[in-house]
């Protein structure tokens, strides 16, 4: 065997030298040689510098969609987070490691789980990177934190709301965001709500939904919570929101249903559809309650107009929430100084997501050190399991930070808003961040100006 | 065996095929010694889209038939693999190639009508099968309907059964076997006589008709091989990510074009152009996001337009692909030794 391994070589090099001594070939051969080993050789000193020294910072990991389709909500993610490391920095760093400050790593996702997850990995393994952040896609969430509970990294997820991710058991996954079922949960108590306010006129419900994943599980949880609730469902309605162009036939049924009040799940598009048919049918039901989304896109603000007024949705953020929580108040502006914009549901729960984790290191630093890396990542997600952040800390409408043995923020509420004649939604529940009485039942379309 | 290779040495392309070889080998070693993973993640995904481009190039090198909905027989393969394995415990060193074939069966469904329609009709056509799968897998809750799947992290003593190693080290020797099966089944394919027959209607189908050849029952055999290697493909794509979604393995860009670019940018009338396009289509568009994303985190979106402009550059400069290049240079054989037909 060895004969023959030696023999093979002693034929490859001496085509070698006779390919490098052939006139024409070989000085182009040559040079592509030379620079591709220089680049391999420079890439890897590359590699190696990095780490040694005191610790002066501490990589955190962030994936997220930076192109594709959701550049745009993945650049209103990326300063939520940006923001949040910067007042960190500011103040002093982390404190228990001698101020060592945070900086973030990001890696573009494009919108696709693989690619998430390689960039995972390589934030993981070649940057180092103590913890990990994002990834907004729950798609993407998915892969991604299935690498971190491979590699044993903790991973903080403040913005993705399909209740799967935390149904799988993982060590090292947290979230900070109620999840869709929480949000359905919460619908049912704000319905109580209006009904112990209003003198019980929900009595009857029927649910319209888009067909994806999100629509589908909204609308599976709506009908589990609100009959536990001693609610009567009369109608459930499903529709494919990419192709459908006429909302009749849906709202005719709805209306046939008679209900109280009627729960919709849609996107922008199918939510416009279904106002200005409601409006054409004369369909008028007690309240309209929204599941986010589709109702608090600017696009369909502007289209509805007047036909989108005393309609009820959830919300995780608003630009009223100012007036009720102080800290919020101080951080917007700042930040509106900074990039020229308010602060919306993904950017503040993502700039909460960044605090919760400085929170988190500030406990793992007194520990562990990040020199050694396998540690101190353990120390964070030990930190990150025992946190205990009262709700007057947060920017978030929330009552606290406290994560379940799956992961789960405990602590975590929506909003319920509602437009109101000034064409902005406001506040209306819960109560402890309420800015506006709820108009209800809502005016007949043959009532209104 | 050591007789072969010896024989096989003694011929300069089999020389270098044995230095590639080699280097395919060693290189995870190297990128798992020095902590790479992500220019093994790129490595990877090179050897995955080898395989599909090279499939996909049976149909529209050899046959003439330009199909932009692989993603249809990718996706199916995944799928296939991750199903198996999640639902039915079958181990993926199986899985892989049940789902291959169940792409390849799909492939022959599809031929049917499909090879009703020429030319770019042909090409719309599998456009739009591309989308009809994205949105039957969207709707369909066996298969997870818009969440799509994902398999648990199994115990350590059932890594191997379920093939789940941490980062892409593993998978690219699974890779490179597969696509070492690949090129024992297809090179004889094209040089026996059905590799001619393929390439006559390719050049004029009536003419080949005319000649005795049945287009369609050709084409139907290019289908099944071309769809058997992109399943194959998607199973590969399973067992490394361990989650599929139908957005992510029906996406008309990200796999059909992508496996699309990766064939015309090798050379389609060269055997392993296809290779040689997703070695260097892959890690451009895989650094340049990285280091584009990482030097320019404001300019979100700037490797797009940078991949575009390479992507154009080649195109300009080497219309006829990189293998047909290096033949106008001089720098290969003229493919009448091969044996292949030069369409001008």
């Amino acid at each position: 065997m060895e004969r023959y391994i030696c023999k093979a070589a002693d034929t490859i090099r001496s085509k070698v030298v006779a390919l490098v001594r052939r006139r024409g070939l070989s000085k182009s051969l040559l040079a592509a040689i030379v620079v591709i080993v220089v680049i391999i050789v420079a890439a890897a000193v590359l590699m190696m510098q990095g780490g040694g020294g005191a610790v002066k910072e501490v990589k955190v990991g962030v994936v997220l969609p930076l192109s594709g389709k959701l550049a745009e909500t993945g650049a209103d993610l990326k300063r939520g987070l940006e923001f949040a490391v910067e007042e960190i920095n500011k103040a002093g760093g982390i404190k228990s490691l001698g101020g060592a400050k945070i900086v973030l790593v990001f890696g573009d996702s494009a919108g696709k789980p693989e690619t998430g997850a390689a960039e995972a990995e390589r934030l993981i393994t070649e940057e180092k990177v103590v913890a990990m952040l994002g990834s907004y896609q729950s798609a993407v969430t998915k892969t991604v934190s299935e690498v971190c509970e491979r590699y044993h990294v903790p991973m903080l997820n403040p913005e993705s709301t399909s209740p799967t991710l935390t149904a799988r058991g993982y060590k090292w996954f947290f979230r900070t965001t109620p999840h869709d079922e929480m949000f359905a949960k919460q619908h049912v108590d704000f319905v109580n709500w209006l009904n112990k306010k209003y003198g019980n006129q929900i009595k009857k419900i029927a649910i319209i939904h888009e067909d994806t994943e999100w629509g589908t599980a909204t609308a599976k949880a709506w009908q589990k919570y609100f009959s536990e609730a001693g609610y009567q469902i009369v109608k459930v309605v499903s529709y494919h929101a990419a192709t459908i162009t006429s909302m009749d036939s849906e709202i005719d049924t709805l209306k046939a249903a008679n209900p109280d009040l009627v729960l919709v799940a849609s996107y922008v598009q199918d939510a416009i559809l279904f106002v200005q048919t409601a409006k054409q049918r004369d369909f008028n039901p007690k309240a309209i309650l929204a599941q986010d989304a589709g109702f608090i896109n600017p696009s369909y603000v502007k289209q509805v107009g007047k036909d989108g007024f005393y309609i009820f949705s959830r919300e995780v953020f608003n630009w009223d929430l100012g007036q009720k929580i102080p800290k919020l108040k101080e951080v917007n502006d700042r930040y509106k100084a900074k990039y020229g914009v308010d602060l919306n549901g993904n950017s503040a729960r993502d700039y909460t997501g960044a605090w919760v984790l400085y929170y988190a290191l500030e406990e793992a630093g007194k520990k562990a050190s990040p020199a050694n890396l396998e540690e101190f990542r353990k120390a964070i997600r030990d930190a990150l399991a025992s946190l205990n952040i009262p709700g007057d800390k947060l920017i978030m409408p929330w009552k606290g930070v406290k994560f379940d043995s799956n992961g789960q923020n405990t602590l975590g509420q929506g909003i319920v808003v509602q437009m109101m004649d000034d064409g902005k939604y406001h506040t209306v529940f819960p109560e402890e961040f309420a800015t506006a009485e709820p108009v209800f039942p809502m005016p007949k379309w043959s009532e209104r100006g | 065996m050591l007789q072969f290779i010896k024989e096989g040495l003694r011929d300069r392309n089999g020389q270098y095929f044995a230095i590639v070889a080699a280097v395919m080998l060693v290189a995870p070693l190297i990128f798992w010694k020095l902590d790479l993973p992500f220019a093994a993640n790129a490595m990877l995904l090179c050897l995955m889209f080898s395989i599909m481009a090279m499939a996909w190039n049976l149909l529209e090198g050899y046959t003439g038939q330009l199909s932009f909905g692989h993603a249809v027989f990718f996706g199916v393969g995944a799928y296939t693999t991750m199903i198996l394995m999640l639902y039915y415990r079958v181990t993926p060193w199986v899985g892989i190639f049940v789902g291959g074939l169940v792409a390849a069966l799909v492939g022959l469904a599809l031929g049917v009508p499909l090879f009703r329609l020429r030319s770019h009709w042909f090409a719309l056509a599998t456009i739009a099968v591309g989308e009809i799968f994205k949105l039957i897998f969207i709707s369909w809750d066996y298969v997870g309907g818009s969440a799509g799947l994902q398999s648990p992290i199994v115990p350590e003593e059932q890594k191997l059964y379920y093939l789940q190693y941490a980062g892409s080290y593993v998978y690219i020797y699974l890779a490179l076997g597969l696509l070492g099966l690949e090129l024992l089944i297809m090179y004889p394919l094209v040089k026996s006589r059905i590799g001619y027959y393929l390439q006559a209607i390719r050049e004029d189908e009536d003419a080949a008709m005319s000649l005795g050849i049945n287009p369609f029952k050709y084409k139907m055999v290019a289908m099944f091989f071309s769809a058997l290697f992109t399943g194959i493909g998607g199973g590969i794509y399973t067992v490394r990510f361990r989650f599929v979604d139908p957005f992510a393995v029906f996406d008309l860009i990200s796999v059909s074009v992508y496996i699309t670019i990766a064939g015309i940018l090798g050379g389609i009338y060269s055997f392993i152009g296809p290779i040689v396009g997703s070695f260097v289509f892959v890690p451009i568009s895989e650094y340049v996001r990285v280091y584009i994303v990482s030097r320019f985190p404001r300019f979100y979106g700037l490797h797009v337009f940078v991949l575009g402009v390479i992507l154009l550059a080649i195109s300009l400069l080497a219309p006829e692909g990189i293998m047909g290049w290096l033949e106008k240079k001089g720098y290969l054989r003229k493919r009448e030794e091969t044996g292949e037909v030069r369409k001008e």
